[in-house]
């Protein structure tokens, strides 16, 4: 019996106790479904990349906000504080659409070649969470943020960037960009390189970010 | 000690006292509709705190993208239990897959014309850029259990190679070459060639 007893232990401590399944056999078990497949014909230049590192945090304060008697309060409280840094990484780029691009766009009088190019507009390429980097402090009487609340402050942080593309100057390093671009290709084409005028669209409102922004090419839709 | 005593009856007292108004003026405006003059609301903040965003890097590119696929996976991971349930994550993630040429990757007088004829030698099509996944649209299907960073890196890894997968087949590069050869003919055109012609090299 005295014997036994141990082994009955150890028995009931690994049957207790969670264990990872080998890599290949939970690979085996992974579902996967494949949703969503849609493919569009394009005819974009992209000119500049923008990489933006941002660390969104969030304070999870017990607010008790009312009235009493008439008069209004909002008052944090610190007890079952949680707390949280996500470092995040955005891709954006700025691109021209050739899509629309026509004759109206060139205007050539002998040597002398005049193309204005269609407004530049900005998309977001891609976003990345720095998983390892994430800090999470949470008190005795919180439980740890899930999945789900973390992807939505990941969404907000994302959208908070996109607030401040305008103040980045990321246009006219676009349209700078497509200028370098392009200007070596006509010169290829044996054009003398003075003798080329590439000019953008005048009166693009670029303080605006829904003026420039991509909805339906980006992630985040404004 | 009495009066520490004292002192909590009368603590007791006022939280019993403010209970009381509390539940008659809340069940007061419940009943007759009238404004209750005591009136609290518990809450958390869902907003996320205002800070900088830092640009790392700024850099002039030139891709000309001819294909974009959009494309969701589901991937999912586990770990066994042997009498608890297991725990579980399923995430959904969101990527586009840019297909095109990088002028980077086009060799020296890659465009040429002779007379009315413009001459365009274009390098492979290929993915544009291998970083296309938009974790900010990744959406948590289901969670049960603790999951540290190593499951989630490897999950996103995971849907990464699935959608390269599925997404650039020879079939979507010979599509992206197609429309490359469409634009690339009516662009020289609006340039005022009346002939263009275009050679892809194959993808490797």
């Amino acid at each position: 019996m005295k014997r036994i007893l141990p082994l009955l232990a150890a028995l009931i401590l690994m049957a207790c106790s969670g264990h990872k399944k080998d890599r290949a056999e939970e690979q085996a078990r992974k579902d996967n479904v494949n949703l969503v497949l849609r493919v569009s014909r394009q005819n974009r230049l992209y000119t500049a990349e923008y990489q933006v590192h941002k660390i969104v945090t969030h304070d999870d304060l017990l607010h008790l906000k009312g009235t009493i008697l008439g008069f209004e309060y909002d008052q944090k409280f610190s007890l079952g504080d949680r707390k949280v840094a996500i470092p995040i990484d955005v891709t954006l780029k700025s691109y021209v659409d050739f899509s629309n691009f026509t004759e109206r766009n060139v205007e050539r009088s002998g040597d002398f070649i005049h193309i204005t190019l269609p407004d530049p507009r900005i998309v977001i390429t891609a976003s990345k969470v720095d998983n390892k980097g994430i800090r999470q402090y949470t008190s005795l009487f919180r439980s740890n943020y899930t999945d789900a609340e973390l992807t939505d402050f990941t969404r907000q942080g994302v959208e908070s960037i996109l607030e401040q593309v305008p103040q980045m100057g990321i246009l006219t390093t676009a349209r700078e960009s497509a200028a370098q671009t392009l200007i070596p290709l006509l010169t290829e084409m044996g054009y003398d390189e003075e003798h080329i005028v590439i000019t953008f669209r005048q009166g693009l409102d670029t303080s605006k970010v829904r003026e420039i922004y991509d909805n339906e090419g980006s992630v985040i839709k404004l | 000690m009495k009066k520490l005593i004292k002192l909590l009856k009368f603590i007791l007292g006022l939280v019993a006292m403010a209970l009381i108004l509390l539940t008659f003026f809340t069940l007061r405006s419940c009943w007759r509709g009238i404004p209750s003059p005591i009136n609290v609301q518990a809450y958390f903040q869902k907003e996320i705190d205002l800070t900088p965003s830092q640009i790392r890097a700024v850099e002039q590119i030139g891709e000309w993208e001819f294909l974009c696929i959009t494309d969701e996976e589901m991937v999912d991971t586990a770990i066994t239990h042997w009498f608890t349930p297991d725990d579980r994550l399923v995430r959904i993630y969101q990527g586009s897959l840019r297909l095109g040429i990088d002028f980077q990757d086009c060799q020296e007088h890659w465009a040429t014309s002779k007379g009315d004829t413009a001459i365009l030698r274009l390098p492979p099509i290929k993915l544009l850029d291998r970083n296309f996944i938009d974790e900010a649209r990744a959406r948590s299907f289901y969670e049960h259990g603790e999951w540290d960073a190593q499951a989630k890196e490897d999950l996103y890894r995971r849907a990464q190679r699935r959608m390269i997968a599925r997404c650039l087949t020879p079939e979507n590069i010979q599509r992206a070459e197609e429309n490359a050869r469409t634009q690339m003919e009516a662009l020289f055109r609006t340039l005022g060639y009346k002939f263009v012609r275009v050679e892809i090299s194959p993808a490797p």
